[in-house]
């Protein structure tokens, strides 16, 4: 079988969910309508734009997805959007589009944390299995960073000394030790430790270690 | 007791008994009384111990030496006028004293009236002004040396103030220069500290020196100031002037770049004494020789790599650009053919898509070939030696960069060729960067490149001759895309024979014996048949460059 022709087994596999859009920038008219046709097919939403400019000004972050932009672009160029975008913190990930000779370019724009790139005229089915990768890409980092969020927003509820509790309980120290470092009584260490336990919503030490390794306090 | 005569014994005494001798005797001045001829009637007792000689020896006064012999003639004159006049005196004169020394004396005579108003005596009065006269004297050579000196000095004063003068002309015509010369200078101490800095720099920098004393390295391009600043400390370290361009801030915020010239003064002993700096505002040159370096990089570039680099990549990205269309498209319409149920519809309208995306990149390639057939060859009347002298000054900067050499022989009063300058010019171009390349790795013999232009018979003979590292396979450099070059393309060479044919020419290429590599290419002068020029689709001709 051609390896260059789609191949149903693969695409009956891949379920793009409704939230997540593909970008597609792009100031040839000819290739945009092109990726279009092309992503439509194979169930993506879509939405195009002929210049940087008028992608920054439309609002896309609240969904996964991710963005295939062409390096050569009228006044904001491709590798300038992705400065911007890294500016405002953006996570939506970039495959990018080169010409020939766009080597220097190319690798600039891979130091920069694209994802893929794509040398003109590219090949289709590559093209769809590196915007399958970033979409999966960007839902993983959505979520971890949703999950991270939340994280913070409990630990924010904590007062000084439940933090200070958490940080004793997650070094391994027991009740009798923190009240000992403290210079308070057990059973207020205790006290503390359940309402912290509480509030990060965790069951177990080992849980909290996590947690804490996920805040970055470990 | 008043000595006297003693053979000849008066009285003295006057009608009331009054004796003045007594009076005279007791006395501590110096008194004598004379008789009207003159003689001394009597002295006193310490007027006779004062001069050391009896009342008999003071009579032979004029004869004995009792005046001195300088004043004696004086004297005498004055005596016999006093004599005769009556009226009373008052001389100064030295007299001998019991030490046989010669002091001064103030003689003054009053005379002693009768009755009838002649004189009957003299009352002479004697004071020792010795050490008043000597005082006199003293003062009076006191105050001759201090008009002198006070004279020396006023000449003095007068010579130091004509000093002065021409000086303080001389100085101002110097300050005068120094403030407004069309350059900057500055002095600073030893230790690096600004003491002076010219008007003209003061004004162009719209500050003050004691603004700038403090500050002056706020005011250099932050790129230079690490430079700058080193270079300053080492030199200050060192004692060695030093020379350096650096980019200067303006009240205008620009940045103008400026020479400085420091050299370290020393005294007499070749002590450090202070630093002058000298600045000239070399902007204009600078940027004028940035603009023709700028320009010279751009016609290299556009001469060497546009004409085929860039040709190259354009074509490449207007035929890129509808094939990426074509292949995203087809795989859509195979994607919505296997879909199910088959959207036909979509499949249909991409297959369009797809034929009109393929034309469009067939127009594309039309079009660039059309361009390369049709553009329309300039021939002008030019001179061969004009425009080799020309693109050498292109790369001579270059050249001299990597240490080569660029020597031009070329014939005299060759007579003019009909050419296209442009092209011709990319030709030399191209071969000269070709061999500047060649010798980029040449060490321990010479890095040389010679131009020569020929005449033989009706036609020009050029050769670009390098000493660099020769040529492998010189049969095939010609080729298209045939390259030693890591970055190479492979198609200058190929566009150079492409243009020399055109001209009626040929370029060829001749190992140098021991070393290097020759270009020739001819030129006829005789213009030829531009339907028999080749044409860029021929075969034998780099067309492959589209």
């Amino acid at each position: 079988m051609d390896p260059h022709l789609p191949q149903s087994r693969e695409r009956s596999r891949f379920e793009p969910s409704a939230d997540s859009v593909v970008f597609v920038v792009d100031d040839d008219d000819a290739v945009r309508e092109g990726l279009q046709n092309l992503l439509t097919s194979a169930d993506f939403l879509v939405r195009t734009f002929s210049n940087a400019d008028d992608f920054l000004a439309s609002a896309h972050v609240e969904s996964p997805g991710c963005l295939v932009l062409d390096v050569h672009l009228p006044h904001l160029n491709g590798l300038e959007l992705q400065t911007r975008l890294a500016a405002r913190g953006d996570l939506l990930p970039i495959i990018f589009l080169t010409g020939i000779g766009d080597i220097p370019m190319t690798v600039q724009a891979m130091k920069a944390g694209a994802v893929d790139f794509f040398t003109k005229p590219f090949q289709p089915a590559e093209l769809l299995t590196a915007v399958r990768r970033a979409i999966e890409h960007s839902r993983k980092a959505r979520n971890c960073l949703a999950e991270l969020v939340e994280l913070q927003c409990r630990y924010a509820t904590l007062t000084p000394r439940e933090r200070a509790v958490m940080d004793e309980v997650a070094s391994g120290k027991l009740n009798k030790q923190i009240a000992h470092d403290f210079g308070t009584k057990e059973f207020t260490v205790k006290e503390q430790r359940a309402k912290m336990m509480e509030k990060m919503q965790v069951a177990s030490v080992a849980e909290l270690v996590k947690v804490a390794v996920r805040l970055g306090n470990r | 007791m008043a000595t006297d005569d003693a053979g000849r014994r008066e009285p003295l005494q006057s009608e009331d008994g009054y004796d003045p001798r007594r009076t005279i005797d007791l006395s501590p001045g110096l008194f004598a009384t004379l008789r009207s001829n003159g003689e001394i009637e009597c002295a006193s007792r310490p007027l006779l111990e004062c001069l050391g000689r009896s009342l008999e020896e003071l009579r032979a006064w004029n004869t004995n030496g009792t005046v001195h012999a300088d004043d004696i003639e004086r004297f005498n004159t004055a005596w016999t006028q006093v004599l005769s006049s009556g009226a009373p005196y008052d001389i100064e004169q030295r007299l001998r004293c019991c030490d046989a020394q010669y002091r001064w004396f103030q003689v003054r005579g009053y005379p002693l009236l009768n009755r009838a108003g002649d004189v009957v005596r003299w009352h002479i009065q004697i004071l020792d002004i010795d050490a008043q006269r000597a005082k006199l004297e003293q003062l009076r050579h006191t105050e001759l040396n201090l008009s002198r000196a006070l004279t020396e000095q006023t000449l003095a004063r007068q010579t130091l103030e004509d000093a002065v003068i021409a000086l303080r002309t001389r100085e101002r015509e110097l300050t005068h220069m120094i403030e407004s010369i069309p350059a900057y200078v500055l002095c600073t101490d030893t230790a690096g500290v600004i003491t002076h800095i010219n008007q003209s720099w003061l004004q162009v920098m719209g500050t003050s020196l004691d603004q700038l004393r403090t500050r002056w390295p706020d005011f250099i391009h932050p790129d230079d100031r690490r430079f700058v600043l080193g270079s300053w400390a080492r030199a200050l370290a060192s004692g060695e002037g030093y020379r350096l361009s650096m980019r200067i801030r303006h009240p205008d915020g620009r940045y103008r770049w400026i020479d400085a010239i420091h050299q370290l003064a020393r005294d007499k002993s070749g002590a450090p004494e202070r630093w002058y700096a000298l600045l000239f505002d070399v902007d204009d040159h600078k940027r004028a020789e940035a603009a023709l370096e700028e320009t010279r990089a751009r016609l290299a570039t556009a001469a060497r790599v546009a004409t085929v680099a860039e040709l190259s990549a354009s074509i490449a990205h207007e035929v890129t650009q509808p094939l990426s269309a074509i292949a995203a498209n087809a795989y859509a319409c195979a994607n919505w053919l296997s879909a199910d149920p088959p959207n036909i519809a979509r499949a249909q309208q991409t297959s369009e898509t797809v034929v009109k995306d393929a034309a469009r990149a067939g127009e594309t390639i039309s079009r660039l070939r059309n361009l390369f057939q049709r553009q329309p060859v300039e021939r002008v009347e030019l001179s061969i030696n004009e425009l080799l002298e020309n693109v050498v000054e292109l790369v001579v900067g270059e050249a001299h960069k990597r240490q080569i050499t660029i020597e031009t022989i070329l014939q005299p009063s060759l007579p003019s060729v009909p050419a296209d300058e442009i092209q011709l010019q990319q030709v030399v171009l191209n071969l000269l960067n070709n061999a500047l390349d060649a010798l980029e790795g040449v060490a321990g013999r010479a890095r040389a490149i010679v131009v020569r232009s020929s005449l033989a018979a009706d036609t020009l003979l050029i050769e670009i001759e390098d000493s660099g590292v020769g040529i492998s396979a010189p049969a095939r450099v010609f080729e298209p895309f045939f390259t030693t070059k890591p970055r190479g393309l492979g198609v200058g060479l190929a566009i150079c024979r492409w243009i020399v044919e055109s001209h009626g020419g040929t370029l060829w290429v001749e190992a140098r014996k021991a070393y290097g590599t020759s270009f020739l290419f001819t030129l006829p002068l005789t213009v030829p048949d531009s339907k028999s020029s080749p044409a860029l689709q021929n075969a034998s001709h780099p067309a492959k460059v589209g």
